[in-house]
């Protein structure tokens, strides 16, 4: 069984109804609508990320469901990408948050995940100057208060 | 979608990040300062140098204690042995109240609190001290009573715990309605009375058990002893 998604600049996707299903989102309209040929409008997302998303759904169309994670501390989670997710996020920084958003909408877990380890990545060993540059963040912090939080997060520095 | 982010992140990779933007400050902090082990890196660094003639053991205190002032109410999971974290956390007013799991005085740490410029809650000099004892232990109830919301709970080794009365414990006990670890280390406890006044309990760790009657009995929720 198929169904058409259609993105936010009207272009139709015809995709196996498993593989949609991988959008938490879209599994719980189908099930509320039950058996229809009609399309999901999804004005969120545009043809080119889309196309994406369903690249990615595609290839982990027979994963497993993802258990949560039971862990109590949010910095335990392991920053492993697979390889070819790895591939697959190798896009420009636009792209990258496009996906991470969709995702978000979408709310497919596994590829919010692979997308925010991606961003997690790029921070890793940057200085928060590196990190303005890396990602064209405006430094909004007054002398003083930039100051103050240096001070603060000095105990981590000179290891 | 930052803080979401900001959960894959390392603690040095956090630390860098709040000082990248007001936004990230925001969002991030709470995420750096949800579990604080002072017993491992990077804190265990905390300060390396020694006392000298520029900063005084007091003033490196002053610091750290107002750190954990201005931050405590981000803070869930705490392990420390050092006594200026134990002091400031337990001083009503300065928000650690949320914390679910709680630490202190662990005697088994893999790294020993810089004890010539911190004050270590083992410090075996100190613990012979009844009055030493005493405070400490005070404070740490003090600081277990602001907490209702405790998950996980480990008591300090100071060996003599038992100087506190046990219904002041089993009180201060029965205060925690979704405490589900605990561990007594070296202190006795009637654990019949402890699993009546805590029944939702699912791990207990005791060293010496006095009186196995009350395991006879069926507790349903009690999954590790």
């Amino acid at each position: 069984m198929t169904v058409i998604l259609v993105s936010s600049d009207n272009q139709d996707f015809k995709v196996d109804k498993e593989v949609a299903e991988r959008s938490i989102l879209i599994k719980n309209m189908l099930e509320d609508v039950g058996e229809s040929d009609s399309p999901i409008p999804l004005p969120n997302v545009t043809s080119a990320v889309l196309t994406k998303v369903i690249e990615y759904c595609e290839h982990h169309r027979n994963d497993p469901v993802q258990v949560p994670e039971e862990t109590d501390d949010p910095r335990k989670r392991s920053n492993d990408i697979e390889e070819w997710d790895m591939k697959f996020m190798q896009v420009d920084q636009e792209m990258l948050f496009e996906i991470i958003l969709a995702a978000n909408y979408l709310d497919i877990k596994p590829l919010l995940d692979v997308g925010c380890k991606t961003v997690a990545n790029i921070i890793k060993g940057k200085t928060p100057e590196e990190i303005r540059k890396a990602f064209n963040i405006v430094n909004d912090f007054t002398p003083e208060e930039e100051a103050q939080i240096k001070k603060e997060n000095e105990w981590a520095e000179d290891r | 979608m930052v803080e979401r982010i900001g959960q894959f992140l390392t603690l040095s990779d956090l630390i860098s990040s709040v000082q990248v933007c007001r936004a990230w400050n925001k969002i991030l902090t709470p995420v750096l300062w949800h579990t604080v082990n002072t017993n491992s890196q990077p804190w265990s660094y905390i300060i390396k140098q020694e006392p000298s003639g520029e900063r005084t053991r007091e003033e490196i205190e002053i610091c750290v204690k107002s750190l954990f002032e201005k931050h405590g109410h981000h803070i869930r999971n705490l392990e420390s042995n050092w006594r200026v974290v134990l002091e400031a956390a337990s001083l009503g007013g300065t928000g650690h109240r949320n914390l679910t799991s709680l630490v202190l005085g662990n005697f088994y740490q893999r790294y020993r609190t810089p004890s010539t410029v911190l004050v270590d809650l083992n410090d075996l000099q100190l613990c012979n001290q009844k009055s030493w004892r005493r405070y400490v232990i005070g404070r740490f109830w003090n600081l277990v009573r602001q907490n209702p919301g405790l998950v996980r709970l480990r008591l300090p080794r100071l060996g003599v715990m038992n100087d506190e009365s046990p219904e002041y414990t089993i009180d201060s006990l029965s205060m925690l309605r979704n405490l589900k670890d605990l561990d007594l280390d070296g202190m006795l406890l009637d654990v019949g009375l402890l699993l009546s006044v805590v029944p939702q309990l699912e791990r207990l760790r005791v060293i010496m058990l006095w009186n196995f009657t009350p395991l006879l009995q069926d507790y349903s929720s009690l999954r590790r002893l």
